[in-house]
């Protein structure tokens, strides 16, 4: 049933943005800034900056720490296979996977929260430029299909989304690691510089960077820089690391231009066979089961990889009978992630007179060194992995191990601060395999009556090589820094889906034939729907991707107002 | 046996009717002075004994001051799964056994020097169920201590609002005491 409200003018609007985290927010912020009446449709409740429950709670004020109850287990066994998410200082930003199911032909951790901000509240705040030697990995190599975009298409945008989020980091002139518009870095403490020194020693193509994270050295308007509580995935009452909901929202808002509709599950687009646009969007309230449309001259899907492509898969119409914008049959397709949980860790000694004071966000990076020219080509595969870790002294918990020891002493030492340790984890590239996919189910439906996801992808011969060499460069790395007592692994049950990064699904090209998206994020074959989530990507590279969602949102905006003022939309 | 129904039926026998908020009121008052609500009086007094020698008082508050038992009470009752309940219970039960071979007595009715020496074969069993156990109450005690208010303001350093990063400072100049974190 749809109900038509007070008639299509009420429901039309210049632009709409399908969700609204990282991308959502850019696309709203740069929407609205650029004077477009632009309506936000969100699937999750509201919130606004401030609204965080658990940020000022301490660990004493959990009834169980870190514990949750069999009831609470119970609605969130998937988001729980992170091990971290669903503590009960974070578990509220997390789907309920009963309210919300999906399907695994093959295992796949799919991690997501339906809210203002999405993801962006709890992110991992790492942001990497990407360089050429990833936007030509997949010509080079003849993989999968080629980026319609070079470094020197997106070097711009870098630059304009970096300066607005905050990003501290160090320059370091590397080819394979751009560098950006950043903030002071925090600096390492004793026991990372050892390291750092170590391996710049030990090694002519490792070396050790701060990691590059959205939190503020600086203050910018309306934002406090980082009090080092390192609480960040709970929300920030500072604004002190970038969110949709601190950043980009309050700023869409303040235009006077944009409308949020929070409870609004979009599940189809609508398509004009006169004109071959899309002229508007079909939601169900999430709270009333109602449905409605929602008409705008240009639409900007930016509800994350899975739930773009779940739209798109969705909207079936006498032209697109295999899902809007689907000629290619890559729709759903070439499904990517970040392979790790392989890593390691050691004891350094000496250094037990320094400690520090801060709960530091961060850490450290080794930007990646496997096949970034000829003199560092793997055998065993190609593309590479990058590593973030950090170095820090152990806390009390070291003492749960040493079965024998209790009593007085045993308590004044698990008083002070522990040895120091150093660990680090492997982020690795996963390469565009056709057969990594996504489908609907259209017999498994969920309680508002839509089809519901089945995942069925699996890592391939170049990851599972590739993380070989991850866990021997984690010995070799942590040997070269003199640690003792080195521990290393490879999780066997780290699968796609975990590192949260999901990308690929609806991806860019250059020919509409292999391609869902062109040059600038446009559904090839209905230019005025917009792509600009993790769906974009015709390759995963080993770094964090938000970055570089939010510089492609904020270039495929101001393409599409360019294009509207043309009236070529 | 299950709280909620022992105190139906309690409501019932006593003529009171058996009213949600009556049983929600009637479930708060069961927490006792020492903080029990689920564990039997044996199962919190080994517990409590076990915590104290693990994290005896000293020049600063121990775990019963910090309230561990409670908090293990508590995890117990309402966070464990059941299975988990079951073998934090049979492994207190199992200390006990112990204990009365050795000794005829409980483990909390020991004097300190014997409890110790309970500890250290405790510490040395080979039984994989025993270890298990070991390993998840100090997990347990440890936890309930060492994020306790009681810790954060009398035994670590409480800085809950850092403000700002110094990456390298005297150990000495924080007496050598860990963070809270």
């Amino acid at each position: 049933m749809t109900t038509s409200g007070n008639g299509k003018a009420a429901h039309t609007y210049d632009a709409i943005v399908v969700g609204s985290g990282i991308s959502g927010g850019w696309a709203a912020k740069e929407l609205t800034e650029k004077g477009l009446k632009t309506l936000v449709l969100e699937r999750g409740r509201d919130v606004k900056h401030g609204e965080y429950p658990t940020a000022m709670m301490e660990a004493w004020e959990f009834e169980g720490r870190g514990r949750r109850t069999p009831e609470e287990q119970a609605r969130q066994e998937k988001q729980a296979r992170t091990g971290y998410t669903t503590h009960p200082s974070t578990a509220h930003w997390f789907v309920d996977d009963i309210d919300h199911p999906y399907n695994e032909d093959k295992p796949f951790d799919w991690m997501r929260g339906y809210h203002t901000g999405g993801r962006s509240i709890m992110w991992g705040r790492h942001s990497y430029r990407w360089s050429d030697l990833d936007f030509e990995a997949n010509a080079r190599e003849g993989i999968a299909t080629d980026w319609p975009i070079r470094y020197a298409d997106i070097a711009h945008w870098y630059d304009y989304v970096e300066e607005y989020v905050g990003i501290n980091g160090t320059r370091e002139g590397l080819p394979q690691l751009p560098d950006g518009q950043f903030q002071p870095a925090m600096p390492f403490n004793v026991v990372e510089e050892h390291v750092k020194a170590r391996v710049a020693e030990n090694f002519s193509d490792r070396m050790l960077t701060q990691g590059r994270i959205a939190n503020l050295t600086e203050a910018k308007p309306g934002r406090a820089p980082c009090q080092y509580r390192n609480r960040c995935s709970r929300g920030c009452p500072y604004g002190a690391y970038f969110s949709s909901v601190s950043s980009t929202l309050p700023a869409a808002y303040a235009t006077g231009n944009l409308t949020l509709r929070p409870h609004s599950i979009v599940h189809e687009l609508i398509y004009d066979a006169d004109t071959g646009k899309a002229t508007g969007v079909r939601i169900i309230d999430a709270v009333t089961h109602e449905t409605t449309d929602y008409f705008a001259k240009v639409i900007f899907l930016c509800a994350s990889a899975v739930a773009s492509t779940f739209i798109l898969l969705n909207s079936k119409s006498d032209r697109f009978p295999n899902g809007f914008g689907n000629d290619s049959g890559e729709l759903g397709h070439n499904l990517m992630d970040h392979h790790f949980r392989v890593g390691g860790s050691g004891r350094i000694d000496g250094f037990n007179e320094h400690y520090y004071k801060g709960r530091r966000p961060g850490g450290f990076y080794i930007p990646r060194f496997r096949n970034v020219d000829a003199a560092t080509r793997h055998t065993d595969f190609v593309r590479g992995y990058g590593f973030q870790g950090n170095g820090s002294r152990q806390n009390w918990s070291r003492g749960v191990a040493e079965l024998a020891r209790f009593g007085a002493a045993f308590k004044a030492d698990l008083i002070e601060p522990g040895p120091w340790r150093v660990g680090m984890t492997a982020f690795g590239e996963a390469l565009p395999r056709h057969e990594n996919r996504l489908y609907l189910d259209d017999t498994k439906l969920d309680k508002w009556g839509l089809p519901t996801v089945t995942f069925d992808a699996e890592w391939g011969p170049n990851e599972l090589a590739m993380r070989k060499d991850m866990e021997i460069a984690t010995a070799e790395i942590l040997e070269a820094a003199g640690a003792k007592e080195i521990s290393t692994y490879d999780a066997p049950n780290s699968n796609p889906g975990l590192g949260i990064h999901e990308m690929g699904t609806a991806r860019m090209g250059r020919d509409p034939k292999t391609s869902v998206l062109n040059a600038h994020n446009q559904v090839h074959t209905a230019p005025n729907v917009f792509v600009t989530d993790g769906a974009c990507m015709t390759s995963a590279s080993c770094v964090n991707p938000s970055l570089t969602y939010m510089a492609l949102t904020a270039r495929a905006v101001d393409h599409a107002v360019s294009e509207l003022n043309k009236q070529n939309l | 046996m299950n709280r909620r129904e022992a105190l139906k039926r309690t409501a019932l026998l006593l003529g009171v009717a058996a009213h949600p908020a009556a049983i929600t009121e009637a479930l708060a008052q069961a927490t006792r002075p020492d903080g029990r609500r689920y564990l039997t009086s044996g199962q919190f007094a080994t517990v409590s004994a076990l915590a104290d020698r693990l994290l005896p008082r000293t020049e600063t508050p121990g775990a019963l001051d910090a309230g561990v038992p409670a908090f293990i009470d508590v995890v117990f009752g309402k966070y464990y799964q059941p299975n988990q309940a079951t073998n934090l219970a049979q492994g207190l039960e199992n200390v006990n056994a112990a204990a009365r071979a050795r000794t005829g007595r409980a483990f909390a009715e020991l004097e300190p020097p014997e409890q110790d020496a309970q500890l250290t074969a405790l510490a040395a069993t080979t039984d994989g169920d025993l270890r298990r156990f070991w390993t998840e109450f100090r997990n347990l005690a440890l936890t309930g201590f060492f994020t306790s208010e009681v810790s954060a303001q009398q035994v670590l350093n409480h800085d809950p609002v850092p403000g700002g990063w110094e990456p390298d400072i005297p150990v000495a100049s924080v007496n050598n005491v860990a963070w809270f974190e």
